[in-house]
């Protein structure tokens, strides 16, 4: 029985499938505990990993840099599409803001930064669309209204500014006007922060639902384990700057093995 | 008979660093292993690694020694060392796991939480409820329940969707802790064709069971476990 293990091949069934996003030895490093030092990282279609760590480990500065937001120090980013791999800070200005308008997708904490207050909530999802060549006003209302239903705003709200939404419902709008181009890569930095627990509830359902069902890659920042635990297929943890522990999100989570993630993971009240 | 999965020298200790450091032994030398249609029950006493052995074997704990390897699209897969996401492909199609507790997701329904596997591996939403159905029926969790979220159900209701989610795919192998833990008699008996059915369609089974009447049941062999010191 033992040669049973020979018998076979130990072969990797993924292994022909490259990762979306890679970043290699990529590192912005302002000062000791300021930025996030050198680090690999890999991110493959339908994945999401969680970037956890308390305030000030550089989970922020981490993803501005993944996102084609901040010209790393050092390293690079790999953004594969079609056949073609781009060093997102080595192609040109044009050809990176073509790409982060196309392919990428940026969920901000506070809904306001990633919305515009005095345009209708219709307007803020079509103008992505018309960003990426959409002209015919019909359309784009109705992939709008579309949307608006897909993240659960009444479409009767179409023609109202964000400013008059409740928190929760300018974050669904901000992941509507996101997710309307079809994104491959979605970031988002502590999307459900600032917001109540029942209405927390209400958007990691959302958002669990269409990362499914558009086979999204998402790279999400977070200091709530619980939030890692129900989205991310992988998790990372980082401290003051350094990835101190990655992998498996159920692994990390249930046989943490730094002492940090052991102290994160006994630091949760248990319910 | 062929292993389907095979444990081989297995050890793991926990290393509480801010508690001085200590280390807990809980797994040592273990070598292990279960063949297509075949039951092996974990036995031993409270603290004797048993639940510690079983969440390895789902790469749910990192092992510190040993390989635990698993027969994966004709290869096999050593999930001491795979990569997370060949783990995760490994568990949407290979390895199902029944917990003893569910873990809630808000606003899902019994119903979907049922049907998750099966869409996840791509079978129709039709054919997905169907199965879905039949299994919530057979477990008696009543039909009025299964559009509700199961956070408000009693544990031994949630229990049961737990247990029809895990044996809504036919994995080819599964790990069962203490399924019919917080179930009555005519419960337990449902969970328990469940797992004859399961066998006889070539699954191997690999379980913890605190009561020796289910136990004898299904066993095909003990797997006897005392804790590591």
């Amino acid at each position: 029985m033992d040669n049973l293990a020979y018998v076979l091949p130990q072969t990797n069934p993924l292994a022909s499938e490259l990762p979306l996003l890679q970043a290699e030895q990529l590192s912005q490093w302002f000062a000791p505990g300021k930025g996030f030092a050198p680090l690999d990282l890999s991110l493959y279609r339908g994945e999401v990993l969680a970037i956890v760590g308390e305030s000030g480990s550089g989970k922020t500065t981490l993803l501005k840099a993944l996102s084609g937001r901040l010209t790393p120090q050092q390293g690079q980013v790999l953004y594969r599409h079609g056949e073609q791999a781009a060093n997102l800070y080595q192609i040109s200005e044009a050809q990176r803001r073509n790409i982060m308008r196309q392919d990428f997708g940026i969920v901000h904490q506070h809904p306001m930064d990633g919305l515009r207050p005095r345009i209708s909530a219709g307007g803020n999802i079509g103008e992505r669309l018309m960003e990426v060549g959409w002209r015919h006003y019909g359309d784009i209302r109705a992939q709008a209204k579309s949307w608006l239903s897909a993240v659960e705003i009444d479409i009767d709200r179409i023609d109202d500014l964000p400013i008059t939404f409740s928190g929760g419902m300018a974050q669904r709008l901000q992941i509507a006007r996101n997710l309307v181009t079809h994104p491959k890569v979605v970031f988002m930095d502590e999307p459900t922060g600032g917001l109540d627990v029942s209405v927390q509830a209400r958007l990691l359902d959302l958002i669990r639902k269409l990362v499914s069902e558009l086979q999204l890659a998402v790279v999400i920042v977070t200091h709530d384990l619980a939030v890692a635990r129900l989205l991310a297929h992988r998790i990372m943890v980082m401290k003051q700057g350094e990835v101190v522990e990655a992998g498996l999100t159920d692994r990390v989570l249930d046989d943490p093995q730094h002492p940090y993630t052991q102290l994160l993971v006994s630091s949760v009240l248990q319910q | 008979m062929e292993p389907f999965m095979m444990a081989k020298n297995i050890s793991k200790s926990f290393v509480l660093h801010n508690q001085g450091g200590v280390e807990l032994k809980v797994l040592q030398g273990h070598d292990f292993s279960v063949a297509s249609g075949e039951c092996v029950v974990l036995s031993g006493s409270s603290g004797s690694g048993k639940s510690s052995l079983l969440r390895s074997l789902y790469g749910n704990y990192q092992v510190n020694q040993g390989e635990i390897l698993v027969k994966h699209n004709d290869a096999w897969l050593d999930l001491a060392r795979a990569e997370p996401r060949q783990i995760l492909q490994l568990r949407r199609h290979t390895l199902g796991w029944v917990s003893q507790f569910l873990r809630v997701i808000p606003r899902l329904s019994a119903l979907d939480i049922v049907m998750q596997p099966q869409l996840d591996v791509g079978i129709p939403h039709q054919q997905a409820e169907t199965k879905a159905c039949e299994l919530l029926t057979h477990l008696n969790v009543p039909e009025h329940l299964w559009h509700l979220a199961p956070a408000t159900f009693s544990g031994g209701e949630q229990q049961r969707v737990n247990i029809a989610r895990g044996f809504a795919l036919d994995y080819p192998l599964l790990l069962l802790d203490e399924p019919t833990a917080s179930l009555d008699e005519h419960n337990a008996n449902q969970v328990i064709s469940l797992i004859h059915r399961a066998k006889a369609n070539g699954a191997a089974i690999v379980g913890i069971f605190h009561d020796t009447w289910v136990r004898d049941q299904v066993a095909d062999r003990i797997y006897p476990m005392q804790a590591a010191h």
